[in-house]
């Protein structure tokens, strides 16, 4: 008790001056609150305190004194930077949170074409993670063994305390292994106690098998509890697991983590009536962790303020979103946290919409701001991801994950989809929707190929790994050879692509 | 029997029985109140020997201290501590009133030269403080090594500061009719029979870990093993020459003496216990082999089978088993 009690002291001393964190501290207080909950079952009263400050005034003096540190730093130790605030003659010392707008929005692009300038001089570089590249190119984010190691006692502490997660779960990734979000979670989840088990981003019939075998081992469920995965593998597993005949009472499923993309309301129902789970849909990103956000029951995206400094602004002249209007995220994370890739005023790319004055969260998050959920990318003619994506997982006709491309004409965008089947029914249905929704289409084209969207989809989804199984099976289909043979060729196929 | 004698019976016996109801009031505070637990944290070997040090360091402390510190000292503790324990019963606001009024009521009996109202208010925030610490004890996790290797730390450090040195009578003799002296008495003077409140906090808290570690039976029997000793003490310290007794000098080894029985006995008690994960056993049974078939165990026997470990468990569940099956390859 005692030692616990320095510790936490410690951690709220760190929290209220916007310093670095003593990670060995930030350890042990997992494993405090890891005995805790063994020893009574949940933590004591008051515990929800230790993840943000509940005072509004707090918080913004809070942000005020962490931003300043953060622009100071930043503006010193990285070149990128540097030379920014030197061409611009704007001294780093001057900034505050009403004058932040002067510092240019950093776009992906600037990061990605040269991420070593935005590595901090005295930095200590340890793992470098890479962005899934959805939009092309994967962007190269460095992070040290300091953050690393704190972002997961962090990420530990908050699925103990917020997200209810015990020894006895355990926790299935079903996620890009090049993210920093594997790293984090897999030493996140272990150190609650909760078994980790880095299922992949494999074919989802080997995923769905995974998931309904029983375990068997001390302590832990029968089967695997939590699973952590992007929208559109979950889609690709809700469409294989309805196909192959499965039944929600195959698996032991208790919570299914969605983020990373688009999750709609009619892909959320699926799955859970799919899985027998809910569907938690959250938001982060590889370049501004460790921020992020968590979508309330009323459909907010909610973005602690804590660990760096979240702007909503226009997505074409970097101002301020008008209540009710599409903005764009703009992050700046805490030097706090982040001391290898600092970045300031990121532009994400994620848009949301601004909630207007009429609509004040009264959610269980209703303390942390707000924003609606994440509505994807915004199309030349204003149509969002999320737009389409509604249109187009309503109807089960439709695969999963679903597949789709805009075109923009003169007279407006086309819609142009993958379906299984193409039929005339189906579009009209489709119209009748869009026009009730009063999505700005000039027409909808179906295509039973994707190799026929006249432009090329990217999921998370695509970023695919084999196992031998799968490459068994389809080589021994194939060819009629003894079974080891055939893998042995498909594994040398496979080295060779 | 003379009427000093006959005194000091009296006194030794209410002495006792307020010691059983401070205990009984700490049990029942145990079944019926939760205590509000800090956010994250429960009892660990640092905090008994973060305890032991203060328990030995502070009496030699409050010896060269002035009496009005030793009292602010006391007086914070037990306001603390008063407020803690009434808190979930009477709410925060009216538990801090109630500890206020108490603390004050004690200061005021002694500035108002009352020994009598001192006495019983004073004896009243003992019960209090023990219940309250007891239970806070009890209620973060402490563990029954905890408490064995307490007592038998204290048993060691009482044996000399009561039964070697002057330490504790000297100690007893300066706060004694002072506000919140740490001894629940019944008189203050030459005929007198008074206990410590580490004694009292010992004599509390063994029964309700006790029975939280080892289950109500354990609780019971540390609750008549101290009333016996209680009693035996009692009647020897009346009827023989003794003064001051080191109550823990009997008392710890009996805390650490049952601590090491029951123990042993919830060890041995979980070796007789069948083995764990009996259906992976039976699992292990020979079975024909069947190229790329998995199968499906339930109580041994084969329920279902499927091309894969996941397709097996599905067919189980088809088949109408309802318990999670075994898994296993047949070998093929």
């Amino acid at each position: 008790m005692f030692g616990t009690a320095a510790r936490q002291m410690g951690y709220a001393w760190s929290m209220l001056a916007g310093r670095r964190f003593r990670v060995k501290d930030v350890a042990a207080l997992v494993d405090d609150l890891r005995a805790t909950l063994e020893e009574f079952g949940s933590p004591g009263e008051g515990a929800g305190e230790m993840l943000t400050a509940p005072d509004p005034e707090m918080q913004r003096d809070l942000a005020a004194r962490r931003l300043r540190r953060t622009v100071r730093l930043t503006a010193r130790d990285t070149p990128y930077y540097r030379r920014w605030f030197e061409q611009h003659g704007i001294d780093p010392a001057s900034i505050t949170l009403d004058s932040l707008a002067s510092i240019e929005p950093t776009t992906k692009a600037a990061l990605r074409d040269l991420p070593s300038t935005f590595v901090a001089d005295r930095a200590r570089p340890a793992v470098l993670a890479q962005t899934t590249g959805t939009t092309g190119v994967p962007t190269m984010v460095w992070f040290s063994r300091y953050e690393i190691d704190l972002m997961s006692g962090m990420s530990a502490l908050a699925l103990m305390l917020a997200g209810g997660l015990r020894p006895e779960h355990v926790w299935a990734n079903c996620i890009t292994s090049r993210s920093i979000a594997q790293i984090l979670i897999e030493r996140a989840v272990t150190m609650t106690g909760a078994a980790f088990f880095h299922l992949g981003v494999v074919d989802p019939r080997a995923t769905l098998d995974r998931l309904a075998v029983p375990l068997h081992v001390p302590g832990k469920r029968p089967q695997v509890t939590h699973l952590n995965t992007t929208a559109s593998y979950l889609a690709a597993l809700v469409q294989e697991a309805e196909r192959g005949g499965w039944h929600a009472k195959d698996f032991g499923l208790e919570e299914i983590h969605s983020g990373g993309e688009v999750l709609t309301d009619a892909l959320k129902e699926r799955a859970e009536a799919m899985f027998g789970a809910p569907v938690l849909d959250g938001y982060s990103m590889t370049e501004i962790a460790p921020v992020g956000g968590q979508v309330c029951g009323q459909g907010h995206l909610h973005l602690p303020t804590d660990q760096g400094h979240v702007e909503v602004l226009d997505p074409e002249t970097f101002r301020p979103a008008a209540p009710g209007a599409h903005g764009v995220l703009v992050v700046t994370p805490y030097t706090m946290y982040r001391d290898t890739t600092l970045l300031l005023r990121y532009v994400t790319g994620d848009i949301v919409k601004v909630l207007p004055e009429s609509e004040t969260p009264a959610c269980e998050l209703a303390a942390v701001p707000a924003t609606s959920r994440v509505l994807g990318r915004l199309s030349p003619s204003s149509l969002t991801t999320r737009d389409v994506l509604d249109l187009l997982q309503a109807e089960h006709e439709i695969p999963l994950p679903t597949r789709y491309a805009l075109e923009e004409t003169r007279s407006g965008p086309v819609l142009h989809a993958v379906t299984g089947k193409v039929s005339r029914a189906l579009v009209s249905r489709l119209e009748e929707r869009a026009a009730e929704l009063k999505l700005p289409l000039r027409g909808i084209e179906l295509v039973d190929d994707p190799a026929d969207l006249p432009a090329l989809c990217r999921v998370r989804a695509d970023l695919r790994e084999h196992t031998f199984e799968q490459v068994t099976a389809t080589a021994s289909a194939r060819v009629d050879k003894p079974a080891l043979r055939a893998a042995a060729e498909a594994v040398a196929e496979i080295g060779v692509r | 029997m003379s009427a000093p004698v006959s005194e000091a019976v009296l006194r030794g016996l209410v002495l006792y029985l307020l010691i059983l109801l401070t205990v009984g009031v700490a049990a029942v505070y145990f079944a019926r109140v939760t205590m509000p637990r800090p956010p994250v944290g429960r009892f660990v070997w640092t905090d008994i020997w973060i305890m032991v040090v203060a328990l030995v360091a502070m009496p030699f402390a409050y010896m060269h201290m002035p009496v009005g510190l030793v009292v602010t000292i006391f007086g914070v503790v037990v306001f603390t501590v008063s407020q803690l324990a009434l808190s979930p019963v009477l709410g925060g606001r009216n538990a801090a009133l109630a500890a206020a009024l108490l603390c004050a009521a004690d200061v005021a009996a002694y500035f108002a030269g009352w020994p009598t109202a001192v006495l019983v208010v004073n004896d009243l925030t003992m019960i209090l403080l023990t219940v309250g610490v007891a239970n806070l004890w009890a209620q973060t996790g402490m563990k029954a090594a905890h408490v064995a290797g307490l007592a038998a730390a204290l048993t060691v450090y009482d044996a000399l500061a009561t039964g070697v040195s002057s330490l504790t009578t000297d100690f007893v003799f300066r706060v004694e009719g002072l506000p919140f002296a740490p001894i629940l008495a019944t008189g203050y003077g030459p005929v007198t029979s008074l206990a410590g409140l580490g004694d009292c906090l010992m004599l509390a808290v063994w029964p309700l870990v006790a029975a939280k570690a080892y289950g109500r039976a354990a609780g019971w029997w540390a609750a008549v093993i101290e009333g016996t000793l209680l009693l035996g003490l009692t009647l020897a310290v009346l009827f023989t020459d003794l003064d001051f007794v080191p109550l823990l000098l009997p008392l710890g080894p009996l805390i650490v003496g049952q601590h090491l029985f029951w123990r042993r006995r919830d060890r041995a008690r979980a070796l007789r216990s069948g083995p764990d994960r009996v259906e992976l056993t039976e699992a292990l049974a020979d079975l024909p082999a069947a190229a790329g078939s998995w199968v499906a165990l339930h109580e041994g026997a084969v329920v279902a089978t499927g091309a894969s470990p996941g397709t097996a468990r599905r067919a189980a569940r088809q088949a109408g088993v309802t318990a999670m099956p075994v898994v296993r390859g047949t070998g093929g």
